[in-house]
C-alpha cells in the first residue's frame, strides 16, 4: 500500500481508537460498513458459529450439555500448547517440541506417583520448563532458527521419555490426582476447561497490558528497532519458550491424570495441531500480530470439527483428510478477508 | 495522465492531477510526503486504478491494470527500496523473467552475460555478474535495476527517492545514467526531496500539495524558494532555527580512542550540554557505527566513553539507554519503529521498558495515551489517532514518531540523530531542526549525523568530519559547504 495515502486530516490527537482498524476512513462508515469491519474483525467466530451449525444439523447429540462439555474438556489439552504456541509464533518463532513434552512429562509424572504426588507434579512441570529453557537458550545464545532448534528438542524430550521409560506405557494410581485430567466440579462441569480458561485468561491479559506482552509483538513483528528501543530481546524470546515449555508440561500432568498413565508417545502430532490452531485463530507465522482470543476461537474449532466427525462416524483415515481440508478453508477465508 | 483522481477512504488522494510526460526529457515530481506523488505513480506503475481520469500512452488511452501490464507497456517503476533477489547474482536479476532460454527450458548462460554486459555497456558500467546482490553496495544494487528496466525494454522509468541511500559520486554515477537513459529517448520521471538534485537533473518539475497540481514548470524557470513555496503553501525564510543565545555548559559525553572492528578507529571528542554537534561524513565513513557504540549497541574494542564524567560501558541498548542516551537510527523502518503496532505502542515501547522494574508491571494505559496524545499534540503528528499503526503515516511523520519514542518521560543526556531528515518533506523539515534546536536550549548534548551539508552547517555548533572511522577535521564557526567537502574527501 502506498504510504502517501495516509489521509490528509487535521492533527486533532481525537480520542485513540483502540486498534483502529488499517486504512479504513471510518467517517462514511455507514450501517453495512459497520457491519462488514466486525464481520471482518470477527471473521474466524462466524466460522466457529457455523462449525457448530453444521455439528448441530449433522447429528442431534451435538448440542446436548454432556457433549459441549465434553468437547471442551478434550480441547483443554490442546489449549494450553496453543497459547504458549501463540507466545513464541507472535515472537516469530516456532516450538516443535510441545508434543514430546506431553509425553515426557506424563513419563515422569508416572514413575514418580508411588513417591507421592507432591514429588510428581512439580517434578514433572519442571522437565518440560527444562525443555522449554534449552529451547530459549539454543534460540537465543545459540542463535538458531527455533525451528532447528525445537526439531532437535522434540526429537530429546520424546527419546528421554521413551529412554526412561523404555518404551513402555507406565499405569498408576492416584487418588485426588484423578481430579486434574478427571475430575468434575459438582459432579458436572469438568475441570480442565476451567484452567484452560483461566489460563486463556491470564495470557490475554499479559499480552496486551505487560510490558512484556507488548514486547513480545514487538520483537515479532521488527526485532532490530525492539533491541535499539531497549528491549531485551534475548529475555524475551526466553521467556516464550519458558510459558511454552510449562503449558506444554501442564496439559501433560492432565494428559497423565485422564488417562492414569505415563505414555512416552503421548501427545505425538500435537504441536502441529497447536500450530494449527493458532493459525486458525489469525496470528501471524511472520510474527507481530494476533491475538489470544483469536487462539482461543482456533482450540474451539478444532475441538468442534474432531467431534462433529467423531459424531456422524466418519472413519478416522476419512477425518485427518477432512481436517485438513477445514483448516485450510479458514485460513484462506481469514487471509482473503485481511488482505483486502 | 489527464484529470486524475483518486480517493481513499475519507480522503481524495488526487484531485483532478494533469501530468505529461515526454520521450527525451527528465520530469521532477515534488512535494511534501502525502502530497500524493507515490500515488500518482502507483497509477502510472498499475499498482492502482484512478477512481477517475485517464491515462494515455503515446496518444491512446490505456488502462494500466496491474504492474505486469505497466512492464509489458514499457513502464518500469524503480522503487526507493531496491526489489531484487538477494541472493541471486547479479546476472540473473538483469535478465528476470527474460533470460534467453533454448526450445527445453535450458538456459543459455552464455547469451544471458553477453546480453547483461549489453545492458550494463550501454549505461556505462561495469560490475561482477556472477557477485549475488546481497554483496554489492546500494548503488551498484540500483544499477542493476535500471539494466533490468532496459533488459524489459522500458521506455518510461519512475525513480522514487533514488537517491536517499547514495554517497556524492554514486548520486553522480546515477545522475550520468539517467543522463543516458534520457539521451536515448527515454521518458524519466525522478521523485525526490532534494530540490538541490531537481534543479541537476531535471528539465520539468510538477508540484502537487495535497493531492492538487500546483503547477508545471521548466526548471530553469524556478528557484528554489519559489518550489518550496509551491510545494507548502508558505514562506520558508528560516529553514534552519537561529543558534543565537545557545549556551554550551558542561560536557556531557567524552568519547575517548574508541574502536570497533576497523571501522572506527581511535575517535576522540565530546559535546557539552546544550550543543548541537555536526558529524558530518559520507556512507561507511563510521559515522553510524560510532552512533552504535556509544548507544551501546556494539561494544568497543578499545577506548573509553564517559558521560556527565562517568565512564560507562553499556553491553546492550537497554544499557545506553539506562546511561542516558538516547538514538534516532538512520534507517527509520527497519530500526526506528515496529511499522505494524501503533503510535501509542511504538511511542511508550522505550518509556515502558526502563519504567517498569518487572516484565509482568502492568501498564497504565490511561497515562500512555495522555502523554502519546500530548506528543503528537507537541510534535504535530498527523495521524487519525494514536490507534493508526506507524506503518501507514507518511516519512516525515512516522520520523515524529521516533521522536516521540525519545521525548516520552525520558531524560536523555545525549541524543544522537543519524540523518534524521532522510525521506522527510521540507515542512517536516523544519518543524525537526526546531524540535532539536529546543532540546539544546533545554541543555542536552545533541550528536546530529549527516550526510547533508546544508543540514549540518545549518544546525550545528561544531562540525567534525568523519572519514575511514577516524574524524579527519573538527570545524567550528562559519564554513562553507566546499571546505567540509573537501576535508571529507581527503579523509577517504
Amino acid at each position: 500500500m502506498a504510504l502517501e495515502s495516509n489521509p490528509g486530516r487535521p492533527a486533532a490527537p481525537g480520542p485513540a481508537r483502540e486498534a483502529a482498524p488499517a486504512i479504513k476512513g471510518g467517517q462514511e462508515a455507514g450501517w453495512p460498513q459497520t457491519v462488514r469491519r466486525l464481520a471482518g474483525k470477527y471473521t474466524i467466530w462466524l466460522v466457529l458459529l457455523v462449525m457448530i451449525a453444521i455439528g448441530a444439523v449433522s447429528s442431534d447429540v451435538f448440542l446436548r450439555p454432556t457433549n459441549l462439555l465434553n468437547v471442551l474438556r478434550q480441547v483443554s489439552n490442546l489449549g494450553f500448547l496453543s497459547v504458549g504456541m501463540t507466545f513464541v509464533i507472535l515472537t516469530a518463532g516456532i516450538d516443535l517440541s510441545v508434543g514430546s513434552i506431553i509425553g515426557l512429562t506424563s513419563i515422569v509424572v508416572a514413575m514418580l506417583m508411588p513417591h507421592g504426588a507432591w514429588l510428581a507434579i512439580p517434578v514433572g512441570l519442571a522437565a518440560g520448563m527444562g525443555i522449554g529453557c534449552l529451547s530459549g537458550l539454543g534460540v537465543t545464545l545459540g542463535r538458531m532458527p527455533p525451528f532447528i532448534v525445537t526439531l532437535g528438542m522434540l526429537s530429546i524430550g520424546r527419546g528421554l521419555a521413551l529412554f526412561i521409560s523404555q518404551g513402555q506405557v507406565i499405569e498408576f494410581e492416584s487418588g485426588f490426582f484423578e481430579f486434574l485430567g478427571g475430575g468434575r466440579i459438582g459432579g458436572v462441569i469438568p475441570f480442565p476447561p476451567l484452567v484452560f480458561l483461566a489460563v486463556v485468561g491470564l495470557a490475554a491479559f499479559v499480552s496486551r497490558n505487560t510490558v512484556f506482552g507488548r514486547n513480545v509483538y514487538a520483537v515479532g513483528a521488527n526485532e532490530e528497532a525492539a533491541r535499539l528501543s531497549g528491549v531485551n530481546v534475548g529475555r524475551v524470546k526466553m521467556m516464550v519458550y519458558l510459558i511454552s515449555g510449562t503449558l506444554s508440561a501442564l496439559g501433560g500432568l492432565f494428559y497423565a491424570s485422564l488417562l492414569s498413565v505415563g505414555n512416552p508417545t503421548g501427545g505425538s502430532g500435537s504441536e502441529l495441531d497447536a500450530i494449527a490452531a493458532v493459525v486458525i485463530g489469525g496470528t501471524s507465522l511472520f510474527g507481530g500480530s494476533g491475538t489470544m482470543s483469536g487462539t482461543l476461537a482456533g482450540v474451539l474449532i478444532m475441538g468442534v470439527i474432531n467431534n462433529v466427525l467423531n459424531l456422524n462416524n466418519i472413519s478416522p483415515y476419512v477425518q485427518q483428510l477432512a481436517k485438513g481440508a477445514i483448516i485450510l478453508a479458514a485460513v484462506y477465508i481469514d487471509y482473503r478477508r485481511k488482505g483486502k | 495522465m489527464a484529470g486524475i483522481t483518486r480517493l481513499f477512504p475519507g480522503v481524495r488522494a488526487l484531485d483532478r492531477v494533469d501530468f505529461d510526460l515526454r520521450a527525451g526529457e527528465v520530469h521532477a515530481l515534488v512535494g511534501e510526503n502525502g502530497a500524493g506523488k507515490s500515488t500518482l505513480m502507483n497509477i502510472l506503475g498499475g499498482v492502482i486504478q484512478p477512481t477517475q481520469g485517464k491515462v494515455k500512452i503515446d496518444g491512446r488511452t490505456t488502462a494500466i491494470q496491474s504492474p505486469l501490464q505497466a512492464k509489458r507497456l514499457g513502464i518500469s517503476f524503480i522503487h526507493q527500496e531496491l526489489m531484487l533477489a538477494e541472493s541471486v547474482p547479479a546476472v540473473e536479476n538483469i535478465l528476470l523473467g527474460n533470460l534467453p532460454a533454448g526450445p527445453l527450458g535450458i538456459i543459455n548462460w552464455k547469451a544471458a552475460k553477453a546480453k547483461a554486459k549489453e545492458i550494463l555497456g550501454r549505461l556505462g558500467v561495469e560490475l561482477d555478474l556472477t557477485c549475488p546482490v546481497q554483496e554489492l553496495s546500494i548503488a551498484k544494487r540500483q544499477m542493476i535495476e535500471i539494466a533490468k528496466a532496459m533488459a524489459f525494454k522500458a521506455r518510461i522509468f519512475i525513480f522514487d527517492e533514488p537517491s536517499s541511500f547514495l554517497n556524492q559520486e554514486e548520486q553522480e554515477v546515477l545522475f550520468r545514467l539517467i543522463g543516458s537513459l534520457r539521451s536515448e529517448g527515454g521518458a524519466v520521471v525522478y521523485i525526490s526531496h532534494r530540490l538541490e538534485e531537481v534543479f541537476q537533473i531535471a528539465d520539468r518539475v510538477t508540484v502537487l500539495k495535497d493531492g492538487q497540481p500546483m503547477g508545471c514548470l521548466p526548471t530553469d524557470q524556478v528557484d528554489r524558494e519559489m518550489l518550496i513555496r509551491l510545494m507548502t503553501g508558505r514562506e520558508l525564510k528560516e529553514f534552519y532555527p537561529s543558534k543565537e543565545g545557545r549556551s554550551p555548559g558542561e560536557a556531557a559525553l567524552k568519547v575517548e580512542d574508541l574502536s570497533w572492528q576497523g571501522k572506527v578507529e581511535g575517535v576522540d571528542f565530546q559535546v557539552r550540554e546544550g550543543e548541537i554537534l555536526g558529524i558530518y561524513g559520507l556512507v561507511g565513513s563510521g559515522r553510524t557505527e560510532l552512533a552504535k557504540l556509544i548507544f551501546g549497541r556494539h561494544r568497543c574494542d578499545r577506548g573509553r566513553i564517559m558521560i556527565q564524567g562517568r565512564e560507562v560501558k553499556a553491553a546492550s541498548p537497554r544499557e545506553g539507554i539506562a546511561a542516558g542516551v538516547a538514538y534516532v537510527p538512520e534507517d527509520r523502518r527497519r530500526e526506528g519503529l515496529v511499522l505494524g503496532l501503533s503510535v501509542l505502542d511504538n511511542t511508550n515501547l522505550v518509556q515502558a521498558n526502563l519504567a517498569s522494574r518487572s516484565l509482568f508491571t502492568r501498564i497504565k494505559k490511561r497515562d500512555e495515551r495522555s502523554r502519546t496524545n500530548d506528543l503528537i499534540a507537541r510534535l504535530a503528528i498527523r495521524t487519525p489517532g494514536a490507534g493508526q499503526a506507524v506503518g501507514l503515516l507518511s516519512g516525515g511523520n512516522q520520523q515524529k514518531v521516533v521522536l516521540a519514542k525519545w521525548l516520552n518521560g525520558l531524560d536523555s543526556k545525549v541524543l544522537i540523530f543519524d540523518e534524521p531528515t532522510r525521506g522527510v518533506d521540507v515542512g517536516a523539515k523544519s518543524q525537526i531542526y526546531r524540535i532539536m534546536d529546543g532540546l539544546a536550549r533545554e541543555g542536552r548534548a545533541l550528536i546530529l549525523i549527516s550526510s547533508e551539508l546544508p543540514e549540518v552547517i545549518g544546525l550545528a555548533d561544531r562540525i567534525l568530519v568523519m572519514g575511514q572511522g577516524r574524524i579527519v577535521e573538527e570545524c567550528r564557526g562559519r564554513v562553507t559547504e566546499e571546505e567540509i567537502l573537501a576535508c571529507a574527501l581527503r579523509g577517504m
